[in-house]
């Protein structure tokens, strides 16, 4: 934490502008329905309003745009947390939340289900549930590939990842190439998107967000002490091999959790931890809350992007966060190599 | 009583033994230097002793008797601290915060650190006046900075036992004696166990010192019992010396390069000097390889303990005393085996002018060479003419060299 940051204050503002994005999130859509009256609508429940909106508008606003931008704000704060922590698991400025191929496996379930028509039978969760089951299944995988003995060496989790994730892709291509009529289905759904999510699939990701998030925040010791490497973060009295075992675990199911319900989104886990980094510093005090909240304000925006940006058509949400956070990234390169 | 004792600590990274049956004791309060050749296991001897690898044989035991290997991550965090070897990226770390990750042990997961805290860390800076760093990041700090706040950190922990790994590499001089003096204050509070690189270093702050060769322990005491040029030199594979500083009184350990190994078919050469005069000759001619002998010398010049240093055979003569008939008989001798004579032009006197006839007289039948780099030989004639005359025979019968550069040449065209 940088000395001048005050960590609660800013703590506040930032929930303040998420509050304020995803007021804007479930204001904006297709449907014009003015901002006084999405505000009665949401308001109605705790505070008496006068009932002068349709049974439409009550619809729309609660059971398509809100659980639709609470969904955004849960997979970015989510995807953001999880890539802070793997960073710093990793020593790695470029690791994200898919590294370790999660991304690549689920997407295969999930083909295997669209493709199969398996998802006609079984109903709206065969996608998530074969998402979530085969990127544990992926990560299981790698973390036997890349243990030796009672240890995980990280150069090898990253090396098997990337072995594991190819081999993945190259099934889900194969699955696409003999896809046929849903083809578009499938593609869409590796896009990333969020778009006619409902609350069950909020109700699905939350109790992952929130308890591997306070997990994560437990770490914060931990994680600081494992900056400076493994060994050093030994001698401070911390058992790194357990460590590093409970963080794959709570990092392959939040993630897995996020992937199943959003699809592929990129760049967001990778980029808000070093956005956070540049003004509050390395410190996970301060780097977790941060990235958690960044990430959701970031995703939600990014889906009202993904919204007016064609309307009336949906643009997928992935794209908008590589079309933006890509050429963000190079320039955060950029500027610290002209730094250093 | 014993603050950590190895008893046959065992080894190995795969199929390499790294280190073996290896017993050690350290003691409370003492610096014990680990010292040995790159590669001796003086970094794996530290893990091992630290609790963060397991040895494949024998135990490591704290003062109380607990063996290390069954104490938690966390309980050993509480008695040992250990600085590593320093490197790796440092982040945007204050100070203050770098230090309290030294805490970490006693702290619980949710809870804030107390005003005791704190106060720890605030002594840790002290100790290691580095309480004016502790609003500066970790990366911006010197090494020698960095070095120091890395000890306080140690220090958090509140250890009965510091170790470190080389904690003085990548240090100037200055800074070097620093640590080594931290480290000599530190252990009026606990016990320091520290891989020194730098000899001297070890010499002059450790208390005892153990010394490691090809993985096992060398030899373990006092330094001045250890560091002898003999196990120096089998330790190391250099040549040791070992001299007061005539500023501080402190032991001065010298090093080389090895002799190359004794070869039959090399040259045997007889030097005659004397009075520090032939000092660099000797070396020189020793780091050509050739076999040496030198004399007649009178015990305690300093021309006589190069040589001997050296390893060259030599002819010696009881202090401030003539060459008597023995001595030159002795000579002689040498001259008869040798293959060429070097006479360094050296002050002669009634005590030293039998050596110079002798060499005279030889001249004739030996190839000879006078070495006289600066002075005119008469300056140096304390004998009315006879030595000048001597020096000038000798060149006439052989020939004469002013540098070193050119009596090696005419050693090599002989």
């Amino acid at each position: 934490m940088h000395p001048r940051l005050n960590l609660p204050l800013t703590i506040v503002v930032l929930c303040l502008i998420l509050a304020l994005a995803m007021l804007l999130g479930v204001s904006i859509g297709e449907s014009d329905i003015p901002f006084s009256r999405t505000m009665a609508i949401i308001g109605s429940p705790l505070f008496p309003v006068a009932h002068d909106w349709t049974p439409a508008e009550e619809s729309i606003i609660l059971f398509i745009r809100l659980p639709r931008v609470l969904l955004a704000a849960l997979v970015g704060a989510s995807l953001a947390i999880c890539g802070a922590v793997l960073q710093s698991l990793f020593r790695n400025p470029m690791a994200d939340p898919f590294l370790l191929g999660i991304s690549n496996g689920a997407a295969l379930g999930a083909s295997l289900v669209l493709v199969t028509g398996l998802a006609v039978g079984s109903g709206i969760f065969g996608v998530p549930v074969a998402a979530f089951a085969f990127g544990l299944l992926t990560i299981i995988i790698v973390y036997e590939l890349a243990r030796v003995g009672n240890r995980v060496p990280v150069t090898s989790l990253l090396l098997c990842g990337i072995a594991v994730a190819a081999f993945m892709s190259a099934g889900t291509s194969f699955l696409l190439f003999v896809s046929g009529e849903n083809l578009h289905q499938v593609v869409f759904w590796l896009l990333g998107g969020i778009a006619g999510r409902g609350w069950e699939y909020v109700g699905l990701l939350l109790p992952f967000v929130i308890g591997g998030s306070v997990f994560f925040f437990s770490l914060t010791r931990p994680l600081n002490a494992l900056m400076f490497g493994e060994e050093s973060a030994q001698y401070l009295g911390i058992d790194v091999e357990r460590l590093k075992k409970l963080i794959l675990v709570a990092i392959s199911l939040v993630t897995g959790a996020a992937v199943s319900v959003s699809g592929i989104i990129g760049f967001v886990g990778l980029i808000t931890p070093h956005m956070v980094r540049l003004w509050a510093g390395p410190n996970h005090r301060a780097l977790l809350p941060l990235s958690f909240l960044v990430g959701a304000i970031l995703l939600v925006l990014a889906d009202l992007t993904s919204r007016l940006i064609l309307a009336p058509n949906e643009l997928p949400i992935g794209i908008i966060t590589a079309l933006c956070g890509a050429p963000f990234f190079a320039y955060l390169l950029r500027r610290r190599n002209r730094e250093a | 009583m014993k603050a950590l004792e190895a008893r046959d600590l065992s080894f190995s990274y795969g199929r390499t033994l790294v280190v073996q049956g290896i017993t050690l004791e350290c003691r409370p309060g003492e610096v014990l230097g680990i010292l040995g050749q790159n590669g001796s296991g003086k970094t794996t001897l530290l893990r091992l002793l630290a609790g963060y690898l397991r040895p494949d044989r024998g135990t490591v035991r704290f003062r109380d008797g607990r063996d290390i290997s069954m104490m938690g991550t966390g309980d050993l965090a509480r008695i040992r601290a250990v600085v590593g070897q320093s490197g790796g990226s440092y982040f945007d770390f204050p100070v203050s915060e770098f230090v309290m990750l030294g805490r970490t042990p006693y702290l619980p997961r949710f809870g804030r650190e107390t005003s005791h805290d704190f106060m720890i860390v605030e002594q840790a800076l002290e100790l290691t006046d580095t309480s004016h760093l502790q609003d500066r990041l970790v990366s911006q700090l010197s090494g020698g900075e960095l070095q120091r706040v890395t000890i306080a950190r140690a220090l958090a922990q509140e250890p009965e036992i510091l170790m470190l790994d080389e904690p003085t590499s990548h240090l100037d001089v200055r800074h070097q004696l620093e640590i080594m003096e931290l480290l000599g204050d530190l252990a009026l509070r606990m016990t320091v166990i520290t891989i020194v690189h730098d000899l001297n270093l070890a010499f002059r702050h450790c208390g005892r010192v153990a010394l490691l060769h090809k993985t096992r322990l060398h030899s373990c005491g006092p330094p001045g019992e250890v560091l002898t040029p003999d196990a120096i030199s089998e330790v190391f594979d250099v040549r040791a010396s070992r001299a007061e500083d005539p500023g501080t009184g402190m032991n001065l350990l010298s090093f080389s390069m090895p002799r190359p190994r004794p070869d039959q078919k090399r040259k045997r050469i007889h030097v005659i000097c004397g009075g520090g005069y032939g000092r660099a000759v000797l070396h020189a001619l020793s780091g050509r390889g050739y076999h040496l002998s030198a004399g007649v010398l009178n015990e305690g010049d300093v021309d006589l303990e190069v040589a001997e240093y050296l390893g060259s055979r030599v002819i010696t003569a009881p202090p401030f005393s003539r060459i008597g008939a023995d001595e030159r008989k002795r000579l002689e001798e040498c001259c008869r085996e040798a293959d060429a004579l070097v006479v360094v032009a050296v002050p002669v006197g009634e005590g030293n002018l039998e050596n110079i006839r002798c060499a005279g007289k030889i001249a004739g039948s030996l190839p000879a060479i006078l070495y006289s780099p600066s002075s005119s030989l008469e300056d140096l004639d304390y004998t009315d003419g006879e030595g000048a005359a001597l020096y000038a025979e000798i060149a006439h019968k052989g020939t004469i060299a002013c540098s070193l550069g050119e009596l090696l040449e005419r050693l090599s065209s002989l």
